[in-house]
């Protein structure tokens, strides 16, 4: 049986995977949406293209940090072919890992002067 | 209806086709509609937003599909060695099956490599030509140039860039611890600028060095000078004296092939004596010379060759009496790296056929076990699909295990080729010195890989294709022992069968060649080599006479010397001082036939035939009467039927030398002098007392250990004058076992690789007939418990072994006539289509198929048929 992963193994992400994450911390989207949300929030730096949107799904899935989810939307508003994905409790662990040591990172930038003070 | 995807969709199409079949049935759909959403959003955005969509789209893809395909094959390397490891025995059968295989043809490609495609290790190698003077109406094909016509040639043509002259003559090197004979090649002064040769230390030869009076300079060849003077840089600068004179050592060359000849020391044209003597240099007739050029650029072989072809048709006329039309007079060219390698050639195509049979037969036998091995994990491989692995994906991981064991296979190939350079080195420097260029190049590495990959490939194929074909889901988890798919079980009998078939081919080359060799070793010379030594001694001074007079003298005084003889050239010897002369005859009874050839004329003393073991058939052997009598000659019994068939040859005359009418004094029995595996030819033999050779062979017949009489000679020869050197000292044994080595070796590797693949092939056997008897417990135990004995299972099993062995047998002795054919023509001597190794290589085969299939039927009589009912 394979071993179970702690969550520190899984980091440091990559960064578009990590958008990918961060796009469904705040509910289940199809890929369509999560690339646009990206796309958007980042003001277009990060675009993710289909291929490399659907390798990490496909990762992330693997990896159990996100689920297909059961719910759909109303028939009428649905296209069959599209799937929704939601962070799994896993996923979730290991974004907030992520974000927590990017955070640390932040904070020895600031020591050391290499960033500003953070803005209040 | 469905409407026809736009065009950007289709391409999307394509792209998707480079993912997995399993990523693709999951993710297709939905990428299609994310890339049209977001090809909307661009066309919205307008401007470069459009194309760089498109760009990144199509990046996305290829990125990701690789990195798809690279996460599954990690995956199935993974559990590959996992398997591997859990099957040890499996996994060193496989390998060391595999090993051999790929380590042989390795080992052939790479000889292939060096010697047939690699190019000349000269500048413009591939574009260095010999050219040949030749004397069709006579039979010469490679006359020697003298130094008017490499003059005229030179001058004459349009289409050579430089035109170098070689010839190669012993000479003694005097100025080390002993007088040391010499292979020297003389050559233009320009011979190494043309071949673009550097010299490893000092220099090579300058215009100057070849100047009338210009100081004596010598170039070592990287051989010699690592034997004589242990690769001493120091050497360059030193004197030593040759020929009288002191020449000083000023280069030395790299270790390269030399050509066209090996030899120990390079000197140019004007410091030979010969070369540079008044005959050699204004008698058009003076024949002597090797000579080589390059092509111009862009000149083709035709152009050139239409162009010397003109000077010829000059010289033909400027000087009817040197190239009379009766002689005939012709030039050709040749690609020098054609000629280094034709001796080779045959030896490399049959060695390189027979590794290509044997790992043929190596990837047979290791898909035979593979497919074994896929039947006894039908379970796991059930597991695996009913936890959603696809069919696609079993059938690659398969292909995936049978890459990495032939990998592993590979690398043990890799090992086994890189040791056998030294052998092969040994092994192809007797036909070539291109030998010296046989390295572990890259490229041989490519090949190995390349060849591991395409064997995995093929061995992980078959079993993957039965997978694929095999409804797994009919077998009920938890029971394996249900009947294999057909394509299984008729694929390993396909297998079987082909084995046996390539089998036959290499045991029937390997008998030829073997047989061929033992013709060889019972064929009659005319001599009888045992209690023979012999040896080459060159002088110096012009005291021939005396000195060999003395030498043969003292000589058989030794104790335990019978007799003793010299000749220009012994037989079978590498040295060949004698060729074709343009003989006349008088009084012939019957012409020569349509195609004359020129008989050879050698020169012995008294006491040489008798020597040798030869017996003069008519008339008498010279005697020492002979050195103040009428000259006279002796003739081979070939050349007095040739021209006397009623016999009535003694006191006949021939013409040697023009207006000189010999007396034939004694017919000698034919000696083969060129080779064992060549019909004796017209030969005369002259006495030694009236010629002047300065280089003669010696043969002693001694009941002495010959060690110690060859001691004694090289005393009695230096003791006579000490600047004689004596070489070549050994057995005629080993003379005429040398000659025949490089054929036994051939025989040696073809019976190795038959004997490797009767071994794999009887493995195979065994395994399929152990499988059989796994599957078909079941119905054994049926067949048992109705009151079948064991005797009449086996017996009807065995039929199946009979069956597939009496299909391969056939399908490879029906190759091996056609092959016997190719061997024939392409190795000359070689025995073809010989009944007796054919019917020997079938009741091997038949015997070893016989017995491999018996031995793991052998378990069926202690089968007890309730307890086998009972697990069922």
């Amino acid at each position: 049986m394979a071993k179970k992963r702690t969550i520190e193994s899984y980091l440091p992400l990559t960064p578009a995977l990590f958008h990918v994450l961060l796009a469904l911390a705040d509910g289940e989207k199809h890929g369509y949406v999560i690339s646009k949300e990206i796309a958007r929030r980042t003001s277009n730096e990060v675009r993710l293209s289909t291929g490399t949107l659907y390798g990490i799904i496909k990762r992330l899935l693997d990896d159990e940090m996100i689920e297909e989810s059961a719910e759909r939307p109303d028939f009428s508003l649905d296209d069959q072919r599209r799937r929704y994905y939601r962070l799994t409790k896993l996923g979730k662990a290991v974004a907030e890992a992520e974000a927590e040591r990017m955070e640390r990172v932040l904070a020895l930038a600031r020591l050391k002067h290499v960033l500003g003070p953070q803005q209040a | 209806m469905a409407t026809r995807p736009h065009l950007t969709e289709r391409f999307f199409n394509a792209f998707l086709r480079l993912f997995p079949a399993e990523f693709r049935e999951h993710f297709a759909g939905e990428m299609r509609a994310v890339f049209r959403d977001q090809e909307v959003d661009a066309r919205a955005a307008g401007g470069t937003a459009y194309l760089r969509f498109y760009w990144e789209t199509g990046r996305g893809l290829v990125v990701a599909a690789f990195r798809e395909h690279r996460e599954i094959l990690l995956q199935d390397v993974d559990y590959a060695l996992r398997l591997m490891r859990k099957d040890l025995s499996f996994t060193a059968v496989v390998v060391a099956i595999l090993g051999m295989a790929i380590g042989a043809s390795t080992a052939a490609f790479m000889a292939a490599h060096a010697v047939l495609i690699e190019p000349l290790p000269f500048t413009g190698g591939n574009h260095l030509i010999h050219l040949q003077q030749r004397r069709p109406a006579i039979g010469v094909d490679d006359m020697p140039f003298s130094v008017k016509e490499i003059q005229d040639y030179r001058s004459q043509n349009h289409t050579l860039d430089s035109v170098v002259e070689f010839h190669e003559m012993p000479f003694s090197l005097l100025g080390g611890n002993e007088p040391e004979r010499v292979d020297t090649g003389v050559v233009s002064a320009n011979f190494f600028r043309v071949l673009g040769v550097s010299p490893l230390y000092g220099r090579t030869f300058m215009d100057e060095d070849d100047q009338p009076n210009a100081r004596p300079v010598l170039v070592l060849s990287y051989r010699f000078w690592q034997k004589a003077f242990a690769g001493d840089p120091n050497v360059v600068g030193r004197e030593y004296s040759m020929n009288d004179k002191e020449h000083v050592v000023v280069g030395i060359l790299p270790p390269i092939p030399q050509f066209p000849a090996e030899v120990d020391v390079y000197m140019p044209t004007v410091a030979c004596p010969t070369r540079s003597g008044e005959h050699a240099l204004h008698e058009r007739s003076w024949h002597m010379m090797n000579v080589f050029a390059t092509l111009r650029p862009g000149v083709t072989m035709a152009a050139a060759q239409a162009d010397l072809n003109r000077i010829a048709e000059n010289l033909k006329k400027t000087y009817p009496e040197e190239y009379p039309q009766a002689k005939g007079y012709e030039i050709s060219l040749q690609l020098v790296h054609e000629e280094l390698s034709r001796g080779i050639r045959p030896v490399l195509i049959v060695l390189s056929a027979a590794t290509g049979l044997l790992l043929l037969l190596a990837c047979a036998n290791v898909t035979g076990i593979m497919m074994s091995r896929v039947l006894a994990r039908t379970r796991e491989l059930t597991v695996r699909t009913i936890l959603g692995a696809s069919r696609n994906r079993i059938v690659r991981s398969l292909i995936t295990e049978g890459i990495l064991l032939a990998m592993f296979g590979g690398l043990v190939g890799w090992v086994l080729a890189y040791s056998s350079l030294g052998l092969l080195v040994s092994f192809t420097s007797r036909y070539t010195s291109l030998a010296s260029q046989l390295q572990f190049t890259p490229q041989i590495g490519a090949f190995c890989f390349l060849l591991s990959v395409g064997c995995g490939v093929a061995i992980g194929l078959l079993p993957a294709l039965g997978v694929r074909y095999t409804p797994l889901f009919t077998m009920e988890v938890g029971n394996a022992s249900l009947p294999p798919g057909r394509l299984n079980s008729k694929g390993r009998g396909v297998l079987i069968a082909t084995q046996l078939a390539l089998s036959v081919i290499l045991l029937v080359g390997a008998g030829l060649a073997l047989r061929t060799v033992m013709q060889l070793q019972r064929v009659d010379a005319g001599f009888r080599p045992a209690g023979l030594l012999t040896a080459r001694i060159y002088i110096l001074n012009g005291k021939y006479r005396e000195f060999f007079g003395q030498l043969l003298e003292r000589t058989r005084r030794l104790p335990g010397v019978e007799s003793a003889g010299l000749a220009s050239t012994i037989p079978l010897h590498a040295v060949n001082a004698d060729g074709p002369v343009p003989v006349e005859v008088r009084d012939a009874e019957a012409s020569a036939d349509g195609s004359p050839k020129l008989p050879i004329v050698r020169i012995v003393t008294p006491g040489y035939f008798r020597t040798l073991g030869a017996s003069i058939v008519k008339g008498r052997d010279f005697n020492d009467q002979d050195a103040d009598a009428t000259p006279a000659v002796i003739v081979n019994e070939h050349m007095a039927k040739h021209y006397w068939p009623r016999g009535d040859v003694i006191g006949k005359r021939i013409s040697v030398t023009s207006g000189e009418w010999l007396p034939i004094v004694g017919v000698v029995s034919d000696i083969r002098h060129a080779a064992l595996d060549k019909e004796p030819v017209d030969e005369a033999y002259g006495s030694f007392w009236e010629s002047r050779q300065s280089t003669m062979s010696i043969v002693i017949r001694s009941s002495q250990p010959l060690l110690e009489l060859s001691q004694q000679l090289a005393w009695i020869a230096h003791d006579i004058d000490s600047t004689a050197v004596v070489a070549d000292v050994q057995p005629m044994t080993q003379v005429r076992s040398e000659w025949i080595e490089p054929r036994r070796t051939t025989a040696i590797f073809l019976s190795v690789f038959a004997m490797v693949a009767l071994c794999i092939t009887a493995s195979g056997i065994s395994g399929m007939m152990a499988v059989a008897v796994g599957e078909r417990k079941h119905e054994i135990g049926v067949r048992l418990a109705l009151g079948a004995t064991p005797g009449t299972v086996i017996r009807s099993m065995m039929k199946q072994v009979l069956a597939v062995t009496t299909i391969g047998l056939a399908a490879g002795f029906g190759a091996a006539w056609a092959i016997s054919t190719f061997m024939s023509s392409v190795v000359s001597g070689i025995t073809t289509r010989d009944g007796s190794t054919f019917a020997a290589s079938a009741v091997l085969l038949l015997a070893v198929a016989m017995a491999s299939g018996f031995v793991p039927l052998k378990q069926i009589a202690r089968l007890d048929p309730v307890a086998l009912l009972k697990t069922e």
